[in-house]
């Protein structure tokens, strides 16, 4: 019987998750795009109100499913749902938004349960027009008490995003790998 | 890969080869068949870290690799054999993996010809880790001043951010990396030669992927003399990968230093990586100021066989299907 | 929800043709107009629902029943009906070309299938018309 696997993509609107999903799924990503009609939040014309999603098949059979997640927190109900069982998160934020670490805010409380238990890393949009560097992002996320990787990404780069998965894979890897050692401290 | 030479001898003389942007077991499998051609080829060969070798093997896929090539070869200084070449390429020069041996030896005689008649070898000395190493640990020192060709720069180390007269993308990294390095350290008393580089050194900015880079390529298998065997290390922070590039092996070493203080044995056997991967993983992180020696009193870790995994090789074949193993 | 956006028509006539609703089909008893992206435009209600998360849900399920339409080549309209046990929840879609609605209604178990769709549809049709 062949099993699912899933990656959620999430961050605030416009921060290129369903762009990032676009770049690596086998196929064209399902979208429920809508009209955008909160252009006081941000000026493009189409938003993700349900999920986007593509998927990637694996070796046996199985697949990878990637979920994209709506950036507004009024549909934080999907985030909640597709949560579950998920491997991990992408989070990506747009750093040419005023206050991006506010907007980040909402997204990375929702997920921290997700964080904590599996893996999470932050994939800050690339640009010259950024407010914060790396760093920002970094001390930001350490007051929160996560220690999540930060890189600067362009998602419309399969191999930036690549870059997010084989990040993400190998937290998850090296934390089974650390469990099954022993830490004896005098 | 094409294999990239520079200046040749007489004939049976001891040359060295490098190979830069590989896959690390590519780089195991190419010492192992180089250590088989022992009197087969026309010259003897050594294998190095250094890039600073007469031959250099490079991945013709590999940005930085390419970038390192491109400014080799515009100095004339060696020769560059190519690896993965495409399956069009049937150049002297080009090679595919595996490695079979008689390829390999036909490539490196070809690379003796061509070095023939070319200057000396590359000099046995420390290694511009150790050397830049030292520098930043200077005391009172107020910034190092940068030579390579015709450029000149300043590196703060405190902040580790560099003044440079370009933006130091991945082909000025790549030239640095590739050429000679002068390091000159500055006090408060070189305030004239430090403004007057500074009028020059225009574009700032960090310098982590330029630091990192020296690390990985220019450690000469050796761990930095600050580094102690016997002492566990973290990591402060998840360094930029998306500036410096994907290597998995910097991937799994980070995470791992990141979750928990390691010693060097520790980490080689828990990354499964091979120890000279290692040592310019942990140079590169020390230069970038992102290696923390851990002060709390520890026993040793003992690595438990078999732990199960709760994915079942499900992380396994994300990678097959993403070739993640190819950044390597 | 976002201010001034003429696109949607007074509130007023929405909010009419939402009671009209509610008091043609007694088994009705709450109904929300909202945005696709998921904001609230109007309400009528006999009993209180969150009326804004309702708004984000019912863009969001609408949304979503229209990529599995246009995944098997339905094309890409449709209506969502979820029968609970303790009540009905029928999602409809308001086709108006300056900018598509979603209308929600929230019935009783005992509202008939066949008169909760064919009342809201009455109500779609008003908003149309309003325009």
């Amino acid at each position: 019987m062949s099993r699912e696997y899933k990656l959620l993509f999430a961050g605030p609107m416009g921060a290129g998750k369903t762009t990032a999903i676009a770049a690596i799924s086998d196929s064209a990503p399902i979208s429920t795009e809508a009209r955008n009609t909160d252009i006081a939040q941000h000026s493009k014309a189409q938003t993700t109100v349900g999920f986007d999603y593509g998927e990637v098949a694996l070796e046996g059979g199985d697949r990878l499913r990637l979920y994209g997640m709506p950036g507004q927190s009024r549909f934080d109900f999907i985030w909640k749902v597709a949560s579950a069982g998920a491997l991990g998160v992408v989070m990506l934020a747009d750093n040419s938004r005023p206050d991006p670490l506010a907007d980040l805010s909402a997204c990375i409380d929702a997920f921290t349960e997700l964080a904590a238990a599996h893996a999470m890393v932050v994939g800050v949009g690339r640009g010259g027009e950024g407010r914060l560097g790396i760093d920002d992002y970094g001390e930001w996320l350490a007051a929160r008490g996560h220690v999540a990787p930060v890189f600067s990404v362009d998602v419309r780069r399969r191999d930036d995003v690549l870059l997010l998965i084989d990040a993400l894979l190998n937290q998850i890897e090296t934390r089974e790998l650390l469990a099954g050692t022993t830490e004896s401290r005098a | 890969m094409y294999l990239s030479t520079t200046a040749a001898q007489a004939p049976h003389q001891l040359r060295r080869i490098s190979c830069i942007g590989f896959d690390w077991r590519a780089e195991v499998s190419l010492r192992e068949t180089l250590a088989l051609l022992n009197g087969r080829t026309t010259d003897q060969w050594q294998y190095t870290d250094e890039p600073v070798a007469d031959v250099l093997i490079y991945d013709s896929s590999n940005a930085l690799a390419q970038a390192v090539v491109r400014r080799t070869t515009a100095d004339q200084a060696r020769a560059c054999i190519c690896f993965p070449s495409n399956n069009q390429d049937q150049g002297e020069l080009a090679l595919r993996y595996p490695f079979g041996a008689s390829r390999l030896i036909r490539c490196l005689n070809h690379a003796s010809q061509s070095l023939a008649g070319h200057g000396g070898s590359a000099a046995d000395r420390e290694s511009l880790s150790q050397r830049l190493d030292n520098a930043m640990a200077l005391p009172r020192i107020e910034a190092i001043a940068l030579r390579v060709g015709r450029h000149q720069g300043l590196l703060y180390p405190a902040s580790r951010r560099i003044a440079w007269p370009v933006a130091l993308d991945i082909d000025e990294i790549a030239g640095m990396l590739g050429g000679d390095v002068e390091l000159t350290a500055l006090g408060s008393a070189d305030r004239a030669l430090h403004d007057a580089i500074t009028a020059q050194a225009v574009v700032e900015g960090p310098a982590e992927a330029l630091l990192w880079a020296i690390g990985m390529t220019r450690s000469g298998g050796q761990l930095l003399g600050r580094i102690q065997t016997r002492q566990a290390y973290r990591l402060r922070r998840w360094p930029d990968f998306g500036v410096m590039g994907r290597r998995s092996a910097d991937l799994r070493c980070t995470a791992l230093l990141m979750q928990r203080a390691l010693s060097v044995g520790e980490l080689t056997q828990l990354s499964g990586l091979p120890s000279a991967v290692i040592t310019a993983f942990l140079n590169a992180a020390s230069l970038c100021g992102l290696l923390v020696a851990d002060t709390a009193s520890r026993a040793p870790e003992r690595i438990l066989a078999g732990s199960n995994s709760r994915f079942g090789g499900v992380l396994q074949r994300i990678r097959t299907a993403f070739a993640l193993h190819d950044a390597a | 929800m976002t201010l001034d956006t003429p696109l949607i028509g007074a509130p007023g006539l929405h909010e009419s043709a939402l009671t009209e609703l509610l008091e043609l089909l007694p088994q009705a008893h709450s109904v929300v107009l909202a945005q696709t992206d998921g904001f609230e435009v109007a309400s009528a209600m006999r009993r209180a629902v969150p009326a804004a998360r309702l708004a984000a849900l019912a863009s969001s399920m609408l949304a979503l029943g229209a990529a599995a339409l246009r995944e098997l080549g339905m094309g890409g309209h449709g209506n969502v009906l979820i029968e609970g046990t303790d009540g009905k929840l029928l999602l409809l879609e308001v086709p108006l070309a300056s900018q598509p609605l979603v209308l929600a209604v929230v019935a009783g178990e005992d509202a008939i299938t066949g008169s909760l769709l064919w009342a809201a549809r009455q109500c779609v049709q008003r908003i149309i018309n309003h325009q």
